[in-house]
């Protein structure tokens, strides 16, 4: 006959090793967790993992959407930039930096970004100026303005825009683009001297150019013995002069002084018949041709300057560009010579142009000839080029060229990388939360161990 | 282009009355200085375009000057352009009609004359005259008005001399066969070359 106790012991058994079973099954399960979680570990840590990209954007006011900190925090090894604008100085800048740290730059944009390209100059006019080049990929209207605000809406076709304005006040912003203006010397330190004899294109030329605003010193022949003019200087000198004008006639004494002045950095206008003189010959543009009269009475219609006598270039020297052409002969032309430039203008009587032509043409001949002469003068380095560093993280002359020159080209179609793939197994394992999971499923499981002996 | 010496051929008047003055300016250029000069000279109306390429014209006579209205608007365009107009009253005299009638018609079309300084550089500009503008023998024998002129005149356009006006007949002075020159003590057509010289290099 079974005991009390026996009837008694019977069930607590039974529900001791029931729980006992649990208990182990349990324990087993965590120390399965626990080594499973170890190996998982152990696999993380010795495979290598490609890193989930770091996104980062660049919005339409050309700055970066994140903290620089927080990308120098990250230690991604790719980057992906997706452009809604072109980026500013300061991030590309930070953009250069992050690839030659060794890290990959991926560079995307959803669509085309527009290209725009602008330069400013100030011109050498007496009322001042500034002239303005922009060229664009499209056709578009942008708005220039500067410190002082809003100067014009401009249009630019395919062709790019050519224009004038005032005087600037400091940079000039043109849509994106933006550009401290290129000062040219002043006429206070390009002194002009014109050289020839006595004749009335060497009259209305220093005319023009002390219309133009130009600082002119003259020497003309009157004689063999005697030569006239103004200012102190008779022959060329590179401390006092930035540019001789040779006109046909010149003493010879200042014509062999030329090619030293042009290759020191000078610039040298020969015009007409000058081109002939033995003495420029090693730095003229090329050997002048047959002299072509010119139309009378042309220099009064639509092309004032048919109406001119021209002695043509007709061999170009190695290295000249032709400039301007009259019925297929050359009709300006230019080379450089050392440092310096020389300008070949075959026109030999411009001054019927300003005379006989029609109610415009003082103006215009006077500003033809200070473009040539603005052409061949060589700019004030550097300080014309030096901006601020406030400007410098803005003004961008060609903000897409300079993106194209330090960061490549973006892909076109940022949809497409944004949807990238997913990571890979050993990229989502966290470690830290591996080892975790396997200590606390080992402790747990050691401890139940041990709880199951005790009971 | 070689320089070419123009006289003005005006609608009243007697235009062409010093017609030996041309030549002879020409011959002193040609001999003291290495301008090119046109060997003669050209004969240009004052209402023509063509006066505008010959930017020294000069301009004489004895009897009453009258412009046209075309003469006038094309002396204006002349002298604003740049060019140098030199008149020389024939008659030397300051209450003769050519002086009375052209220094009005100047006065209308351009403003009014004022004296050159006898410092100024067109008395420099080749020879010096240290005097001003050298005296002629008209006025030196006491013909026409008995005086003899100390200034030119002048009238500037854009800050540039435009006309120069003489009382002093260097249309009579110079008015001979420059062959002639030899019996000269002292060539008086110096004074032309300073003109020339002027008129191209201001």
């Amino acid at each position: 006959m079974p005991s009390r106790a026996d009837g008694l012991s019977a069930p607590v058994a039974t529900s001791g090793a029931s729980s006992t079973q649990v208990l182990r099954v349990v324990g087993a399960a965590l120390h399965g967790i626990g080594v499973v979680c170890m190996l998982l570990l152990a696999w993380r840590l010795f495979t290598p993992v490609q890193d989930q990209p770091l996104s980062a954007a660049v919005s339409t006011s050309g700055t970066l959407d994140q903290s620089v900190a927080t990308l120098l925090r990250s230690r991604r090894d790719t980057i992906e930039v997706t452009l809604d604008a072109v980026p500013d100085a300061r991030s590309r800048a930070f953009f250069r930096a992050v690839r030659g740290s060794g890290h990959v730059l991926r560079v995307t944009a959803p669509r085309v970004l527009p290209a725009l390209a602008v330069a400013a100059e100030e011109e050498w006019r007496a009322s001042g100026g500034t002239r303005l080049q922009v060229v664009a990929a499209d056709s578009a209207r942008h708005a220039a303005q500067d410190a002082a605000g809003l100067i014009d809406s401009i249009a630019i076709d395919s062709a790019g825009l050519r224009t004038r304005s005032g005087p600037l006040a400091g940079a000039l912003h043109v849509g994106r683009a933006g550009v401290a203006p290129l000062v040219a010397t002043s006429p206070t330190e390009a002194r002009v001297l014109v050289l020839g004899s006595a004749t009335w294109e060497s009259r209305f030329l220093v005319a023009a150019l002390e219309e133009a605003g130009w600082p002119v010193d003259v020497a003309v022949s009157l004689s063999p013995k005697v030569t006239i003019g103004q200012g102190a200087a008779r022959l060329p000198s590179r401390d006092r002069h930035a540019i001789v004008v040779l006109l046909p006639g010149a003493p010879s004494s200042a014509m062999a002084a030329l090619p030293a002045f042009v290759r020191s950095g000078g610039g040298v206008v020969i015009v007409g018949e000058a081109a002939r003189s033995a003495g420029v010959a090693a730095i003229r543009a090329g050997a002048p041709g047959a002299t072509m009269r010119g139309e009378v009475g042309a220099e009064a219609g639509d092309e004032p300057r048919h109406g001119l006598d021209l002695v043509p270039v007709a061999t170009l020297a190695p290295g000249s560009v032709a400039l301007e052409s009259r019925d297929g002969r050359v009709a300006v032309a230019a080379r450089r010579v050392g440092a310096g430039r020389v300008m070949q203008v075959g026109y030999d009587n411009s001054w019927l142009w300003r005379m006989a032509g029609d109610d415009q043409s003082p103006d215009a001949h006077r500003r033809w000839w200070s473009a040539l002469l603005s052409g061949i003068v060589s700019q004030r380095e550097p300080e014309s080029r030096i901006v601020t560093t406030a400007e410098s993280d803005t003004l961008d002359a060609a903000p897409v060229a300079a993106l194209a020159r330090d960061l490549g080209l973006p892909t076109v179609g940022g949809g497409a990388v944004r949807s990238m793939a997913s990571p890979s197994l050993a990229a989502s394992l966290d470690p830290r939360w591996l080892l975790a999971t396997a200590l606390l499923s080992l402790v747990v499981s050691w401890t139940l161990r041990r709880w199951r002996g005790l009971a | 282009m070689k320089f070419t010496f123009a006289t003005v051929q005006y609608e009243s008047g007697d235009w062409d009355s010093a017609p030996l003055l041309a030549a002879n300016v020409i011959d002193a250029v040609a001999r003291y200085t290495s301008i090119d000069v046109a060997p003669s000279g050209a004969i240009v109306p004052l209402s023509s375009e063509a006066l505008l390429r010959y930017p020294l014209a000069y301009l004489t006579g004895h009897l009453p000057v009258r412009f046209t209205a075309a003469e006038r608007a094309m002396l204006r365009k002349y002298c604003d352009r740049g060019g140098l107009l030199f008149v020389d009253d024939h008659n030397h005299d300051v209450d003769g009609v050519f002086h009375k009638t052209c220094t009005e018609e100047l006065g209308q079309a351009l403003g009014p004359l004022a004296n050159i300084p006898n410092t100024h550089p067109l008395y420099k500009a080749f020879f010096t005259f240290r005097d001003g503008p050298p005296t002629t023998s008209h006025e030196l024998n006491g013909w026409g008005d008995n005086l003899v002129h100390d200034h030119l005149q002048g009238i500037e356009r854009n800050g540039r001399l435009a006309v120069i006006y003489s009382s002093k007949d260097y249309s009579s002075e110079w008015s001979f066969h420059p062959e002639n020159k030899k019996f000269l003590s002292v060539d008086n057509t110096r004074f032309g070359v300073n003109l020339v010289v002027y008129a191209l290099t201001r």
